[in-house]
């Protein structure tokens, strides 16, 4: 199964680069990216939700061992694993059709950005809220949230659209 | 039974979102425990080795700042060594030369040790976050030890293995240390605010203090794990808190938590022996 293996392939290609590059970064200050979220969009349209969200915390939990953060990827992966479904709905307004399964490959540049961009945004807003925890922060959260959802943005555009030279 | 079937057929998602949502929420929030501490020991060790690799990558890229502040610390320890030869202990002076003299007074005798270590970790997204230094028990690092850097107070370890430990740094929301404002020698705590690395806030410096903008605030002689006198930070913005009889300072650190790259860490030799003593009279 070459799509197994695509998968897996990105699962740790993803996550490595999460924790050995992308967890040292922050632009200005603010801006933290999380390229592995795209493992999490990528994963079959058709997939139930509770391997979606095993998988989700799997991916966030290991992430939190490396990187000492106990917790905070996870339950925003989590999160962001429920949530997946909805917004790829959302964003394309296609999966309403049941005939037709939609193919990663076979959507436009546009409803791609939207399903990214929506996608960066509520797991930076889960996270950065859960990392500070209160609301007298609030400026800095949404100042943190806005730069890390461009930047995540950024990168995953990057990772799909220009080295990654493929139509999967 | 069949309904319990269909109701568990229907939101087994969410049951199951909810139980992962608590299991990491759970780690998230609770950071004290022994499960968590237990947790910790095994992180810091596969942590470590693997950071540790890394790190020796992205050393090359700040050689040139290392060596900077190296020099700085230098020069300020050379003026140090310097103003004591001058001022107090005459080390050539003939009258001096009996080097017999045993120190009996407890003034004189060395009561800490300083160890390098490097930070393996910098991190820089969670508030939560510890950072891990590559000296551990079998080095002689204890919980407890008192860590600083050339620019100031660092933190304290909180957890060891045996070729690694977890530092928790001034910015962390756990964190607690008694200060002393210096100008005024008034004491008071020092905890972070949880907003930016820049924001520390001092309380309990009672009113009729003095204090000014650019104040030095020091570590005061019951911390027991710093020596006294140990730079942490300087205020940068004063009032008076809800009661009005003490100020609420904001303190910027000395040390820059993004750029940790080599610090010290400190053991107090007759520590053991003041826990002894204190632990007798309870």
């Amino acid at each position: 199964m070459p799509q197994l293996l695509i998968h897996l392939f990105r699962l740790f290609l993803l996550t490595g680069l999460q924790i050995v590059i992308f967890s040292e970064i922050q632009i200005f200050g603010i801006a933290s990216a999380f390229p592995f979220l795209l493992f999490l969009l990528l994963l079959p349209v058709r997939m139930p939700v509770w391997q979606l969200l095993l998988l989700g915390f799997t991916v966030g939990f290991v992430i939190d061992f490396f990187v000492g953060t106990y917790g905070l990827h996870a339950a925003a992966a989590t999160l962001l694993a429920l949530a997946r479904n909805s917004i790829l709905r959302f964003a394309t307004k296609s999966v309403d059709d049941e005939e037709k399964e939609v193919k990663f490959r076979e959507l436009t540049v546009i409803e791609f950005s939207n399903y990214t961009l929506l996608s960066s945004l509520v797991f930076c807003m889960v996270f950065f809220f859960l990392d500070y925890f209160s609301i007298s922060a609030i400026l800095r959260i949404g100042l943190q949230v806005i730069g890390s959802t461009i930047f995540t943005f950024v990168c995953i555009f990057s990772y799909r659209y220009l080295f990654v030279n493929q139509k999967v | 039974m069949q309904q319990l079937w269909l109701f568990f057929k229907t939101y087994h998602a969410v049951i199951l979102f909810v139980i992962l949502e608590i299991v990491a929420l759970g780690f998230l929030f609770s950071r004290n425990n022994y499960q968590q501490a237990k947790f910790l020991q095994g992180s810091a060790k596969i942590q470590g080795s693997f950071n540790e690799k890394k790190s020796g990558v992205y050393d090359y890229f700040s050689l040139k700042e290392e060596n900077s502040s190296l020099a700085k610390e230098n020069s300020k320890l050379l003026e140090k060594l310097n103003s004591l030869q001058v001022n107090n202990i005459p080390l050539n002076d003939s009258i001096a030369t009996d080097s017999t003299v045993v120190h009996t007074d407890s003034v004189s005798v060395k009561k800490y040790q300083f160890q390098v270590a490097k930070v393996i970790t910098n991190p820089v997204q969670s508030r939560f976050k510890l950072y891990t230094i590559n000296k551990g028990t079998e080095d002689g690092v204890a919980t407890r030890n008192g860590v600083i850097s050339p620019q100031g107070v660092v933190g304290k370890v909180v957890e060891t293995s045996e070729q690694y430990s977890l530092v928790m740094p001034l910015i962390h929301l756990q964190s607690k240390l008694n200060i002393r404002h210096q100008p005024s020698g008034y004491n008071g705590n020092l905890s972070w605010t949880g907003a930016t690395p820049e924001q520390l806030r001092v309380e309990n410096i009672p009113r009729n203090a003095t204090v000014e903008i650019g104040d030095s605030i020091v570590t005061n002689q019951y911390s027991k794990s710093l020596p006294e006198g140990s730079f942490v930070g300087k205020v940068m913005e004063k009032k008076f808190d809800v009661s009005g009889n003490f100020y609420e300072i904001q303190v910027t650190p000395g040390v820059d938590f993004s750029q940790l790259n080599y610090v010290y860490v400190i053991h107090q030799l007759d520590l053991d022996e003041i826990s002894e003593l204190e632990n007798m009279s309870q």
